[in-house]
């Protein structure tokens, strides 16, 4: 019982870092119909600056450098789509998926080139104070991170339902031609989708290597695992996303908590998305946003 | 005294009065394929000024190109005066006009208050602006306000139909580009909404309209242009229309 909380509570705190990304993916997708292969290396690429640069380099504080490195996977949200993406998104979604995945490995070689292949241990604004409940601790960063999450979802949702530019993007996500006739700046909208995307990759990339010290293939695994969530709403639901991304953390937990052989939480994780992908029929649609 | 013709006065006046929409030239098409070729059209102050002709001549890629949903590749289009062309969609729209697109492309799983809302982007930060104008649209179409929270898709051709005018209207365009009003609609439906539009004429909008209806189309507009293959094949009063035969000569040939 008492290792069953454990994995529950890891399971959760990454369930909703892997849900946050999954929303990420989500959002873009449903703008501009293509998936973004370089999310999780915003959010690596973001965390490593808040660590080197912000916090090393810089010597900021903690609170200023967490602001800094969101701001920063803004700006490379918003940057792969004006100059990455759009360029090629004409030509189909192949192109698109391509071009996210040059990111994907340039920012990752980047950040080897940069800073090393090192682990880093990375500061979190929380304190990592244990909360004891029962036999079995929690601690306040894995509560913030998992409070952030909720914050950040239910702040998208709001945002979406109840201000103009979250309807301009719900307008998008529909028919984005009428938008243009509506006379809506289309083309604004979508980078600032991207540059939300990017922000709360950057926000994932921090609360998930503070928690998870790993190497830099690992971390991409981060973003597979939120891929799955998203495929779960064939890239279109935000509420299955959230479920999926906190699901098949609970999965990975599990499964490498109670069969601790190495790779076990990954092929769970992979037969849950083939199971995702056989079970569900609305495919994403790969087609061009037609231009009309 | 001098004896004034009535003909010859009304032609001064439009003359005299400057023409809310005006292109030159417009050559529009889709990369080496002209749709339309030097277009030459104006929309006067007041005017319904119908845009005729078969399928394929045109006139859905003019409309697309006045409001700068696709670029035209030559030629201007002004708007009170002042050059639109290659400047996009949300100019034409902050301008002053305002487009129902073929097939009406409401937001379908957006509710009726929300497509009407969006017509409104450009006064987004005049809340006030927005609400008068959304109780303005109400006014107008009643059957939208029964269905305010209903979501769009989920509404007849009609009521679509409506929406699709009434958040064009929330932009307050000076001009309104109608493309194919009554497709798909019942005759007493498009009465309702062609009253509704004349009445909207009578307080000054200007209306550009495409019909598949010709002799509808004719009965509400003070000029027409008749398309033949991309380019103008005639111009004038819908009465000279008749006595020319120039739509016949249009659909036919």
């Amino acid at each position: 019982m008492e290792r069953f909380f454990g994995y529950l509570v890891t399971g959760l705190a990454n369930g909703a870092i892997f849900a946050l990304v999954a929303l990420g993916v989500v959002v873009i997708y449903r703008v501009s119909r293509v998936i973004n292969l370089a999310q999780g290396a915003i959010g690596v690429f973001s965390a490593f600056v808040f660590h080197y640069t912000l916090m090393g380099d810089l010597g900021m504080p903690v609170a200023v450098a967490t602001a800094g490195a969101i701001l920063t996977g803004a700006v490379l949200g918003a940057g792969v789509e004006k100059f990455v993406v759009r360029p090629v998104q004409t030509r189909g979604a192949l192109a698109t998926l391509t071009a996210t995945t040059g990111v994907l490995l340039l920012l990752t070689e980047l950040t080897v080139q940069l800073w090393g292949p090192d682990n880093p241990v990375i500061a979190s604004v929380f304190p990592d104070t244990l909360v004891r409940i029962g036999n079995t601790g929690v601690t306040v960063h894995q509560i913030g991170t998992a409070g952030i999450v909720i914050v950040l979802a239910g702040g998208l949702y709001w945002m979406l339902a109840k201000t103009w530019v979250g309807v301009g993007i719900t307008a998008i996500a529909q028919d984005p031609g009428a938008a243009r006739i509506v006379g809506l700046p289309v083309r604004s909208i979508v980078t600032l989708t991207w540059a939300i995307g990017g922000a709360s990759a950057a926000v994932a990339g921090l609360m998930y290597i503070h928690l998870n010290s790993l190497d830099q293939i690992s971390l991409t695994f981060v973003l597979i695992s939120s891929l799955v969530a998203a495929a779960l709403g064939g890239f279109n639901s935000l509420p299955l996303a959230g479920a999926g991304g906190v699901a098949v953390g609970l999965i990975f937990s599990f499964g490498q908590g109670y069969q601790p052989v190495a790779g076990i939480g990954q092929l769970l994780v992979f037969i849950a998305l083939l199971g995702v992908l056989l079970v569900r029929s609305n495919k994403p649609q790969l087609d061009v946003v037609s231009e009309f | 005294m001098t004896m004034t013709d009535p003909v010859s006065a009304a032609v001064a006046a439009v003359t005299a009065a400057k023409p809310i929409l005006a292109t030159r030239a417009m050559d529009v098409g889709y990369g080496n394929v002209l749709a339309v070729r030097r277009l030459t059209l104006q929309v006067n102050p007041g005017e319904i000024v119908a845009l005729l002709g078969p399928n394929g001549a045109g006139k859905t890629s003019s409309l697309r190109g006045i409001t700068g949903l696709v670029r035209p590749q030559a030629g201007t289009v002004s708007v009170n005066g002042v050059r639109i062309d290659s400047r996009g969609p949300a100019v034409a729209v902050q301008a002053g006009l305002a487009h129902v697109p073929e097939g009406r492309r409401v937001f379908p799983e957006m509710s009726v208050t929300d497509n009407l809302r969006l017509g409104a982007w450009s006064a987004r930060r005049k809340q006030k602006l927005v609400d008068s104008r959304l109780a303005d649209a109400y006014a107008l179409f009643p059957r939208l306000a029964e269905r305010r929270g209903q979501l769009a898709g989920s509404m007849s051709g009609g009521e679509q139909q409506m929406l699709a005018i009434a958040r064009a209207l929330m932009s307050e365009p000076k001009l309104l580009l109608i493309d194919e009003l009554s497709l798909g609609l019942s005759p007493l439906v498009v009465d309702e909404i062609l009253a509704r539009l004349l009445e909207l004429n009578k307080e000054g909008l200007s209306i550009l309209l495409i019909e598949q209806f010709v002799h509808r189309a004719m009965e509400v507009s003070d000029r027409v242009y008749v398309l033949k293959k991309g380019h103008v094949a005639f111009s004038g009063t819908p009465a000279a229309a008749i006595r020319i035969g120039a739509v016949e000569e249009a659909y036919h040939l």
